[in-house]
């Protein structure tokens, strides 16, 4: 069985991956972070569950995705996303992919930002910069532990648009991290 | 990186992930949606090409959010939210060259002055009103010197550092680093810019800094991503250009390119080229020094805590060295001969770990609305003292909650540095007790030590910021203290208007007596970064 300290350090190193996962379903990136939460707080419950972190990161992918959907059926009305086929068949390589998600891979992802044209690294930060002044009061307590949470009003619920300048970003900077770690 | 070298992507993919983009917006139709779920599942390369892009992109939250909270820290202005205006807008194609050759761009730009705009327009429409420093901090200083140091070695603007003796590490918000040695004047002008009158440094700027621009009494060397090294005097200067490019700017004079290797000896006059070196600084020696006094703080830091830990009143410390990360329920193991008080549970919600006082040592960084922890203690205390190391990210800007109990039942808690920058605790039944106004923008982003001792047998509460104590109030009666179900750096009361922490926390003690001020200067004293 898998000893307490491992499912902490192995959901800790996959928080980034399921966290993209959970915005790919919800959208939303404070919802995604509270589903992450709520996750491992349910994998904690069940300790003695977990043979392997193998097992654990997919029951935790699995964990995940029915928390998602759930949470956008609760705040929208019903889910309107990606096909649970889809969504399962993304899942299943999902937590295999990316190996830059460690200390080191973000290292190398901040030196390959900080090369970026000043236009580019302006585009990345209003697409994925988070709103870091606390949100108005209600949406504060719309975050209540008790209840799914719906985002605060002034972060939107569904993700900017990415023209293909910003996918030739985002792609460039795999292959520069990439490379950063091959050179490392 | 620019546009050019972003040529080389396969079309079809960058359609395809545009597409998908679409198509998690809610923007396709049903039959475009099915095509491209047939594809998706289609190809396993689709798969991992979107699956990498996604987790891109989280990658590049987090980043974003540490630079966002080192800028915070330091007093750069925050990146202002997403709104749904500009989501709704044409997104950005317009791609500026990178900047070389010219100063950082002014605050006073378009993008900048609509931020603003933005930003304020909501806060006054929520009825929140964001205050920030008068005068912004504009770098942080690391200093081995027997002379005095910046307070909390943040540099704000127009504030100089000066030195007769020792060394320094300046870090400016806008990425540059000045490593000097005494004697020296410098004056950190800006987030990008200084002044220095007199002393040798070396100066670096990192090609994602921007431009560094730092005046001499003869002019202005602009710094465009590179290392050079100065000897500044008032009769004469010397600058060498030891990587990258920059500029030298003197009244009267043409302005003058410098490449790497150069040398020139400055005066009144036009500026000569000469053979040599000029010596500053080594960074090494430097950082080594400065890192060797951090670790044997630490270490004497260290030392005092394992004894602390003995004190069977202590409750609750969390030190946060061995924490694992942003994790959940963490065990902890209970003091021997554990006081009525006990702590039962405890889970870190949110919140990420940062750098502590000293390079070694961690701490827990509070950003966003749902970072905290949760606490639940059973039992409770006739007195008490809560004691805490904390960074504030902008104290004065709203009432920061340290400790909040849950409920608000009777003994319950509520430990908080007000808007108006008091401490203040909160004892349901007891009643309420305010230190005097002592934290204030200025301390922005400077590690201080927070104290508070309520003494049953004394009947008085005592407020401490750095060891000092800044406040005392008499109580007319007496009660057990139960803190329940609480939460550090957040609170989950519905109805008060006390918003999360923002800052980071590097330590927090809970002891179920009262401290006498000795005990809580020693605190400070061995604790101080």
């Amino acid at each position: 069985m898998l000893p307490r300290e491992e499912i902490n350090s192995t959901l800790l190193l996959a928080r980034l991956r399921l966290l993209a996962y959970l915005r790919v379903i919800t959208g939303s990136g404070p919802l995604s972070e509270e589903l992450f939460h709520a996750v491992c707080g349910d994998a904690f419950q069940d300790t003695g569950g977990f043979d392997s972190p193998e097992h654990l990161l997919n029951w935790a992918r699995l964990a995940a995705l029915n928390r998602g959907m759930e949470a956008v059926r609760q705040r929208d009305g019903s889910y309107r996303g990606l096909s649970l086929e889809v969504l399962s068949a993304l899942g299943s390589e999902w937590m295999e992919s990316a190996s830059w998600t460690g200390a080191e891979g973000l290292e190398a992802l901040t030196r390959c930002h900080g090369a970026l044209a000043p236009g580019h690294r302006d585009a990345l930060r209003r697409l994925h910069g988070e709103q870091t002044q606390p949100a108005p009061q209600d949406a504060i307590d719309a975050n209540g532990m008790q209840s799914v949470p719906r985002a605060p009003a002034v972060i939107p619920s569904r993700p900017a648009p990415w023209g293909p300048v910003l996918v030739r970003v985002h792609l460039s900077l795999i292959r520069c991290v990439q490379r950063k770690l091959e050179e490392a | 990186m620019n546009v050019d070298s972003l040529g080389d992507a396969d079309p079809q993919s960058v359609e395809f992930l545009v597409k998908m983009g679409a198509a998690l917006r809610g923007e396709l139709g049903e039959e475009q949606m099915q095509a491209l779920e047939r594809e998706l599942l289609a190809s396993p390369q689709r798969r991992k090409l979107f699956t990498e892009v996604q987790v891109m992109g989280q990658c590049l939250t987090e980043v974003l959010r540490r630079q966002a909270f080192r800028g915070q820290m330091l007093g750069a202005p925050a990146a202002p939210p997403i709104h749904e205006e500009e989501e709704s807008a044409p997104h950005i194609i317009e791609l500026p060259p990178p900047v070389l050759g010219k100063p950082a761009p002014a605050p006073r730009s378009r993008l900048a002055l609509v931020g603003v705009a933005l930003v304020l327009g909501c806060a006054l429409a929520l009825g929140f009103w964001w205050t920030r420093p008068a005068a912004g901090s504009a770098a942080a200083a690391s200093v081995l010197s027997s002379g005095s140091a910046p307070k909390g070695g943040i540099l704000s603007t127009d504030q100089t550092l000066g030195l007769e003796s020792g060394v320094a590490r300046v870090e400016f918000v806008g990425g540059a680093r000045v490593w000097v040695k005494a004697p020296v004047q410098l004056v950190a002008r800006g987030p990008a810019s200084g002044a220095c009158s007199e002393g040798t440094l070396r100066v670096e700027t990192p090609a994602s800094a921007g431009s560094f621009e730092l005046s001499l009494p003869q002019g202005r060397l602009l710094l465009n991503g590179g290392v050079a090294a100065v000897d500044a005097g008032e009769r004469q200067s010397r600058v060498q250009l030891l990587e990258g490019t920059a500029q030298w700017l003197q009244e009267g004079q043409p302005g003058m390119v410098l490449e790497p290797g150069n040398a020139v000896s400055l005066t009144r006059e036009a500026p000569r080229r000469f053979e040599g070196a000029v010596s500053g600084p080594s960074p090494h020696e430097v950082d080594s020094a400065l890192e060797a006094r951090a670790r044997a703080r630490y270490e004497v830091w260290r030392a005092g805590s394992f004894l602390r830990d003995e004190d069977p009143a202590l409750a609750l410390h969390l030190d946060f060295e061995a924490w694992p990360g942003a994790l959940l329920q963490h065990p902890i193991a209970l003091p021997q001969g554990a006081p009525a008080l006990r702590l039962r549970e405890l889970q870190v919600q949110g919140c990420i770990r940062t750098q502590g006082r000293w390079l070694a040592k961690g701490a827990l960084e509070f950003t966003r609305p749902v970072d905290r922890l949760r606490l639940v203690m059973e039992g409770g205390c006739a007195s008490l003292t809560l004691s805490a190391w904390v960074r504030f990210a902008a104290p004065g800007a709203w009432a920061q909650p340290l400790l909040v109990s849950q409920a608000q039942d009777a003994g319950s808690l509520q430990w908080t540095l007000t808007r108006s920058g008091t401490l203040c605790l909160e004892a349901e039944g007891l009643g309420t007790f305010e230190s005097a106004a002592c934290v204030t923008p200025a301390d922005t982003g400077r590690w201080m030590h927070v104290a508070v001792t309520l003494d049953a047998a004394e009947r008085r509460v005592r407020h401490f910021l750095d060891g000092r104590e800044v406040g005392r109030s008499v109580m007319y009666r007496t009660a057990l203290l139960q803190p329940g179900v609480a939460h550090v750096g957040n609170t989950m009361r519905p109805e008060s208007a006390t918003r999360p922490f923002s800052g980071a926390m590097d330590e927090f003690l809970f002891h179920t007596r009262a401290l006498n001020p000795t005990e809580v200067r020693e605190l400070f004293s061995v604790g101080e970064p």
